[in-house]
């Protein structure tokens, strides 16, 4: 609950952001509240934050979190691809298949549970890779 | 300086090294680097600077190769792992293989799925091998227990030999360019027709440079007492081969069994073979009493070395990569175990003596003096 509740934060930090940057007064702020926001046949990108776990922080010069514009999960897979291209591999392999033990969170829904690479992504958005809780 | 001897150590948690002043009194221990992470082959290459060169098989992010020239006293990424082109449709799993090629940087790397890398600039950058990797057999390969993996290659002049399991061996005569099945005498246990032409569970392959048309192979065994269709195909385990590796016939007479993992052969004398039979359903050494069996006759007649090592209750598996030999004028054999201990047999195996007890599970063992 903690837990989710720090996402939402999070989110709601990075859609003022996203707001101010765009709309310069945030007068529209009422749109942080509009969670979850996730509708199918978005056609316009959204600036999003890509947390990155430490592991892969080396990737890309050591910063945890990339601002990425896309409108869904798979093109900023892409972007990432095409602007990162160290770090892109760890992520997904050469198929382009996201790597079996990562899952890929948008805010606080991992996105098998949403639709997958074609998970829309909005303003503000988290988008948060985290190594699946594997192993032995 | 002295010489020293170097082991590196590849596990499951990731790459060790120990490292010896040449009588071989103690080794110490340095790692693990790329921590938590397995390590299923390594390479000590002793071409002009020595480097160390270790597969990093991370199940999260993907395969890294791993560089040390300070004799392993520290570890980076190399700028990439293998990769296979984007179009293929197959992806890169594991590197089983890291071996010397001509050139001074000149690397090669057999993967998981079976299929052969390049490198000329130490590991930077790689390209496929499409001769055996895009082979007219390839898709037809399946994977062993342990993956579909390319564990083998050996280099001699244009020859070159591939093992695979399960694809079975195979050779070029080009160099490389091209491959074809050899796998004439080699059983296959697991299909009906004991005697494909390609498919068999190859565990590991090893020749001598002075004997090069000699080759010993340890193959998947343990398929003495199979009844069901195409018989029962006894001693298919342990096999050799006279004529660069086109045939193959066996000398699995005398072991206790002929299942097994790796093969050694004596770094002077191509006579002398070593073993460390399992039992094939337990993939433990026979009656939990570890031992190394060795021929000093290109296996035709087969003793058993155990002293220092457990007598009972040991459940030792040796696996494909994890046995080797120093090159020093009385050698030294090495093993290590699943259970994580590291074992050194000196004077060619007559005297065993565990250098480490409590190490993860061990995947790879090599050896050199530098």
């Amino acid at each position: 609950m903690v837990g989710r509740l720090k996402v939402d934060i999070m989110v709601a930090r990075n859609r003022l952001k996203a707001i101010q940057s765009t709309s310069g007064d945030g007068t529209n702020r009422a749109a942080l509240i509009c969670y979850p926001v996730h509708s199918p046949g978005v056609d316009t990108a959204a600036t999003v934050t890509l947390y990155l776990p430490e592991p892969l922080r080396s990737y890309c010069g050591g910063i945890a979190e990339l601002p990425v514009t896309a409108r869904t999960l798979l093109e900023l897979l892409h972007r990432i691809e095409q602007t990162q291209p160290s770090l892109y591999p760890n992520i997904c392999d050469e198929t382009g298949a996201v790597r079996r033990h990562l899952n890929i969170f948008v805010n606080a829904d991992n996105m098998r549970d949403l639709d997958g690479l074609q998970t829309a992504l909005t303003n503000g958005d988290v988008v948060t890779v985290v190594p699946a809780v594997s192993g032995g | 300086m002295a010489d020293r001897i170097v082991l590196t150590i590849g596990t499951k948690k990731g790459v060790f090294v120990a490292e010896a002043k040449k009588p071989r009194k103690s080794f110490e221990l340095r790692g693990p680097f790329g921590p938590g992470v397995p390590v299923y082959s390594t390479l000590l290459d002793t071409r002009g600077t020595p480097t160390v060169y270790a597969s990093s098989c991370n199940p999260f992010f993907g395969m890294k190769v791993l560089k040390s020239t300070d004799m392993g006293k520290s570890f980076k990424e190399t700028r990439s792992a293998p990769a296979f082109p984007n179009d293929d449709g197959r992806a890169l799993i594991n590197i089983w293989s890291i071996e010397p090629g001509d050139a001074k940087k000149e690397l090669w790397a057999g993967v998981e799925p079976a299929s052969l890398f390049k490198s000329y600039d130490g590991g930077d950058s790689w390209e496929m091998v499409p001769g055996i990797s895009n082979h007219e057999h390839a898709r037809k390969w399946n994977p062993g227990n342990g993956g579909l993996c390319m564990h083998t290659i050996i280099r001699d002049g244009n020859r070159v030999h591939l093992g695979i399991s399960t694809g079975g061996h195979y050779m070029s005569e080009d160099g490389g360019q091209t491959f074809r099945p050899a796998n004439k005498g080699v059983g296959a246990g697991f299909q009906p027709d004991p005697y494909p032409e390609f498919g068999q569970c190859v565990h590991k392959i090893v020749r001598h440079d002075a004997a090069p048309g000699r080759m010993y192979m340890q193959n998947h065994g343990g398929w003495a007492t199979w009844t069901g269709p195409g018989g029962p195909r006894p001693d298919i385990g342990v096999l050799r081969s006279d004529d660069y590796g086109r045939s193959w016939r066996s000398i699995a007479k005398g072991l206790p069994s002929d299942f097994g993992f790796p093969i050694v052969v004596h770094p002077h004398d191509p006579d002398t073979v070593y073993v460390m039979p399992l039992e094939p359903m337990t993939r433990t050494c026979p009656g939990a009493a570890p031992a190394v069996w060795r021929s000093e006759n290109g296996g035709n007649a087969w003793s058993r070395l155990a002293k220092g090592l457990p007598k009972k209750q040991s459940y030792f598996t040796i696996l494909r990569d994890a046995m080797t030999i120093d090159n020093l004028k009385s050698p030294a054999l090495y093993f290590g175990t699943t259970t994580g201990q590291l074992w050194i047999g000196r004077e060619g195996g007559e005297k065993f003596e565990c250098l480490f007890d409590a190490l993860p599970p061990i995947h790879n063992v090599k050896v050199a003096v530098v």
